[in-house]
Parts: structure tokens; C-alpha cells; sequence
């Protein structure tokens, strides 16, 4: 099939629009910024309008950038922050008020209260989620019982619901869409994820009317049409994932075992269950990877929470580098860290160690120390942690990891890649293109439109840009492990003993 | 990041509404993260429980519901 789909990656700072070709190649990129707004203290909220207008804004530019006519747009998939919530009046299509982005804490009291009372074992049980305010559920809640008017407007179904696929394909349809896909219904913490429907128990709790929700679909399918007032051509939306599973689909991880990283700020893993929805043993998310022809399959999810933000705080606050490529350069001066291991817990350890007393610590210090060691085991510190997560989704699917394929910022980091390999013992592949967040979602639409004939043959587009095996004996890798486990023993608790 | 940080690395156009303090998008950030990690914490989710139950108490015949003492 001629022509090219039209990916929409609406993110937490930025609305991007990747035009890409039937072998999965970038045409075009177009990316525009838009507010970030902190009202209080651990608030975050954006202007659903302003979204929208980013988003429109850079689907026009695209297109006149590449010269690509609208009639030439085969499909466009959506892929989005996940979990940030937003409520509009059926009637006026306007938001009753801003997005509430997913890292906002406003409702972490109602979170307590609800834990308090006992319903954390349930939730997780039917949404394979932690509670925690992350997910959308307590954030309708509090639009809900803070704007003037607005649960009795929801109780007599005045009022829609979505997360940000929702609202874009709300607004490119002119009105006619309300909808979601698996995905990112599996992160509202109202979406029953075994019997794959809203459940009425957790939105009595919540005190959602059913009547603002979406109606749920595959992540690719037919959603309905952009109009042709805004794309200039009538043109099908047909796939729609939330962000970290929509790379998961871009990398090609479609069979069980398969696990992906997207190295930025945090490190986000993602590994395929396939049909199984595996409770973790670990303090892991159980969440949908994928609806496909009637059918989902599951993921098992897991952050490091300081990834590339210990390159940035090498960077910004430790003045140690003026780039974060220069950590490459530093850390390969050296042929090791020295014995330096760095514990990079500023905010507590996450997945598997779950320790919020713990804080960041470096040990092994000496008088021959030097800045590159110091980087070095800085940038270690991410392929330690990314390996303990795998470790933990590996021992909760019961199975190795074949391979690991990587994206994101620091993915351009040879040498964080070949340690990560030799730190797992398993290889680890960074496709030609990294933009999997945007190619999930163009895969997705294609897939529905038969753009792309099958998943096996969106396999076969998938590209190797480099490929990491491990290179280190297995008595030196225990070495080395063994050593960052004692490095975070040792950094645990550290908040309790002061 | 702070409106300096900006300058210093050159970057343009990033609207910023003003959170008193730098570094605001670090501190929510860190917020969320601290906020998830205590909610899954095995010893802090003891010790909330612990805290809880000392603060709030069941009220007979309410069928469990939990009331401020």
C-alpha cells in the first residue's frame, strides 16, 4: 500500500508529530513545547486547549514540512502520557478544568484514606496497580468534588471523561469520538483488567458515573476519522497506546520474555507476558501491553526512577561534565570504576528493594579516585539498576531474558550499553530507529488499515542500529554484582537512622 | 529547571510558570517517586498501618467503617 502514517506523540513536555514510510522510517518531525503549570506545592496540571492546539499545530506543520497531502495519510495512531486526566462538558467540548498530569500529588490524602480503609489488596488485584495518586482514578475524583457543579453535571451524563488519547481524538473528530484503547484504560485504576471492563465496585468507590467513561477498544482498530476540517482529509484512527506500551510495540517485543528500556530521566522497563497477567512478587506493575484483534496481552512494568537524571545531576549539580555525552568520553578513559559504586537513591530505592529511607551513597573511595571513575560508576549505576529490575520480571515470569532492547536518550551511550550487556549476560539491541514511542503507534494504525500486513512483517522492519553481547567472564560479573548488592544493603534505611 | 539553567544551556521558548524555589520540575519529580516508593515500602507500610490504626478506629455497628476517634 502506498502512502504513510501519521504518528501522534503527545508527552508530558512536548506534542510531536513523526510521519513515518511503510519500512518504519522517520519522514518527518515536527515537536512543539507548551506549559508546564505548578498551581501548588507537588501540583502539575496542563491546559487541555493548549495540548490540543500543539498538537494540531504540529500535524499542520508536518505535513507542510514533507509535503506529504492529507489524502496521502493512510492512518494516524496516538500514543500519550499515561494517566494524566482530563474533563470536558459533552455539550461545549470545553474542560472544566486543567489536566491533572500524572506526577501530580494533590490527591495522595484521599490515596491514604483509601489504603486506610483497606482497599489496596482489591485494587491491585483488579488493576494490577499500587494505589497511588499516579493513576487516574483519585484525579476525576478530585475534579469531581472541587469544581463548582461538576458531579452533578457527571451524574446527569453532561460530562466526558479521557485521558489524553481520549481528548485528542475527541477533538480531531470534531466531537464525534469518545473512546480509549486497553492500554491506557489499564492505567485510569478503574479498569478491571482480567475481565476487561470498567468495574462498577472501584467506581463506586471512586464515585465516577459510568456514563463520563469511555468506550474501551483494541490499540488498533478503526476509532473512528480526523475530520476534514482539521486534517484536511477524512483520514481513519486506528491504533492508540499509552506511551511506555506503544515503544514496547515499536520494539518489536511480541513474545513473552521480550522486554524493552527507554532510558531517560527514568529508566521505564516493559516486558511481555503475553496472555498471562502475572501478578509481581516484586512490587511490579501488572498492566495491559496490547489489544490486538479481540484479545490482550499483558506486561509486566518496572522504573528505575533515577536513570539518565544521575547523568543530569553529574551535569547540572555536580559540575563534574558539560554534556551528557561527555559521560561516554570520561567513562571509557578508565578500564574500570576503581572500585566506586554509586547508589544513585535521591528519592529511595524502587523496584525490587523498595526502600524509602534509602538515599543516595558512594562507596569505595580512595586516594586514587579520580573524576572519570567517579562518572564511570555513576553511568554503571544505571545498568546495575535496569538489571535489577529485569531480574525481578524474569523471576515473576519464570523465565530468563532472551534479549534487551533499548531507546531513549542515553540509549546513544556505547558504553552504557555494553555494560548493561555484560551486566545481564544477555544481549542488548538498539534499533536504527528510536523513536518507538511514535513507531508503536504508527505500527498500530497501520496494522488496522493493512498498511502493515501482520505483525511478522513489522518484524522484519525491525533494524539493528547496535548490537551489545556480553563480553565479561561470568567470576567477574558475580564480582561486580555482588559488590553493587552490598552497596545497596548499605545505603538502605539511611532516612530511619536520622 | 531554572530560568538560569535555561540561559546557560542555551535553550529559548520554554514556558515556566514560576514555582518559588528552583528546580521545580526535579522537586515534583522527586515527590512522585518518594510518594510511590513509600506507598509499596514493606517498613513504611507497616508503619503507616501502625500509625493509622492508632488515629483512626473501627465504629460498631457501621459495618467496618472507619471514623476519626
Amino acid at each position: 500500500m502506498s502512502g504513510y502514517i501519521m504518528a501522534l506523540d503527545q508527552g508530558t513536555t512536548s506534542s510531536r508529530c513523526i510521519i513515518f514510510n511503510e519500512k518504519g522510517e522517520i519522514v518527518t518531525t515536527t515537536q512543539r513545547e507548551f506549559r508546564q503549570i505548578y498551581p501548588e506545592n507537588g501540583w502539575v496540571e496542563h491546559d487541555p486547549n493548549e495540548i490540543w492546539a500543539s498538537q494540531l499545530s504540529v500535524m499542520t506543520e508536518a505535513k507542510a514540512q514533507s509535503g506529504i497531502m492529507p489524502e496521502e495519510i493512510q492512518a494516524i495512531g496516538i500514543t500519550n502520557q499515561r494517566e494524566t486526566t482530563i474533563v470536558w462538558d459533552r455539550k461545549t467540548g470545553q474542560p472544566v478544568y486543567n489536566a491533572i498530569v500524572w506526577q501530580c500529588r494533590r490527591t495522595a490524602a484521599m490515596i491514604d484514606e483509601i489504603v486506610a480503609k483497606g482497599y489496596g489488596p482489591m485494587i491491585k488485584a483488579k488493576t494490577g496497580l499500587v494505589v497511588d495518586p499516579y493513576f487516574s482514578a483519585s484525579k476525576i475524583k478530585w475534579i469531581l468534588d472541587n469544581v463548582p457543579g461538576a458531579r452533578a453535571k457527571a451524574e446527569a451524563g453532561e460530562l466526558a471523561f479521557g485521558t489524553v488519547d481520549t481528548w485528542l481524538m475527541y477533538k480531531l473528530s470534531d466531537g464525534a469520538i469518545h473512546a480509549t484503547d486497553y492500554t491506557n484504560a489499564s492505567r485510569t485504576m478503574l479498569y478491571n483488567i482480567h475481565e476487561l471492563c470498567w468495574d462498577k465496585e472501584l467506581l463506586e468507590l471512586f464515585g465516577v458515573p459510568e456514563s463520563m467513561l469511555p468506550e474501551v477498544k483494541d490499540s488498533s482498530g478503526l476509532f473512528g476519522y480526523a475530520s476534514v476540517e482539521n486534517m484536511g482529509a477524512r483520514v481513519p484512527i486506528a491504533g492508540v497506546a499509552g506511551d511506555q506500551q506503544s515503544a514496547l510495540f515499536g520494539q518489536c517485543c511480541f513474545a513473552p520474555g521480550e522486554a524493552k528500556n527507554t532510558y531517560g530521566t527514568g529508566g521505564f522497563l516493559l516486558m511481555n507476558t503475553g496472555e498471562q497477567a502475572i501478578e509481581s512478587k516484586h512490587g511490579l506493575l501488572t498492566t495491559i501491553a496490547v489489544g490486538l484483534n479481540g484479545k490482550v496481552e499483558y506486561a509486566l512494568e518496572g522504573s528505575v526512577f533515577v536513570s539518565g537524571a544521575v547523568i543530569q545531576w553529574l551535569r547540572d549539580e555536580m559540575r563534574m561534565i558539560r554534556s551528557a555525552a561527555e559521560s561516554e568520553k570520561y567513562a571509557t578513559a578508565v578500564p574500570d570504576s576503581n572500585g566506586v559504586y554509586i547508589v544513585p537513591a535521591f528519592t529511595g530505592l524502587g523496584a525490587p528493594h523498595w526502600d524509602a529511607y534509602a538515599r543516595g551513597t558512594v562507596f569505595g573511595l580512595t586516594r586514587g579516585t579520580k573524576k572519570e571513575h567517579f562518572i564511570r560508576a555513576a553511568l554503571e549505576s544505571m545498568a546495575y539498576q535496569t538489571a535489577d529490575v529485569l531480574q525481578a520480571m524474569a523471576e515473576d515470569l519464570g523465565s530468563p531474558l532472551a534479549a534487551l532492547r533499548v531507546d531513549g536518550g542515553a540509549s546513544a551511550n556505547n558504553f552504557l550499553l555494553q555494560f548493561q550487556a555484560d551486566i545481564l549476560g544477555a544481549p542488548v539491541q538498539r534499533p536504527v530507529v528510536i523513536e518507538t514511542t511514535a513507531l508503536g503507534a504508527a505500527y498500530l494504525a497501520g496494522l488496522a488499515v493493512g498498511y502493515y500486513e501482520s505483525r511478522e512483517k513489522i518484524q522484519e522492519n525491525w533494524a539493528v542500529g547496535g548490537e551489545y553481547d556480553p563480553t565479561m567472564d561470568a567470576a567477574k560479573r558475580e564480582e561486580l554484582l555482588e559488590g553493587w548488592r552490598d552497596a545497596v544493603r548499605r545505603s538502605g534505611g539511611w532516612l530511619a537512622r536520622n | 529547571m531554572a530560568r538560569p539553567e535555561l540561559k546557560r544551556r542555551r535553550i529559548k521558548n520554554v514556558p515556566i510558570t514560576e514555582y518559588p524555589g528552583l528546580h521545580h520540575e526535579w522537586r515534583v519529580w522527586d515527590m512522585a517517586v518518594e510518594d510511590f516508593i513509600r506507598r509499596v515500602d514493606p517498613e513504611t507500610v507497616r508503619r503507616r498501618d501502625e500509625e493509622l490504626r492508632n488515629r483512626w478506629m473501627a465504629v460498631p455497628g457501621t459495618c467496618g467503617r472507619l471514623v476519626k476517634e
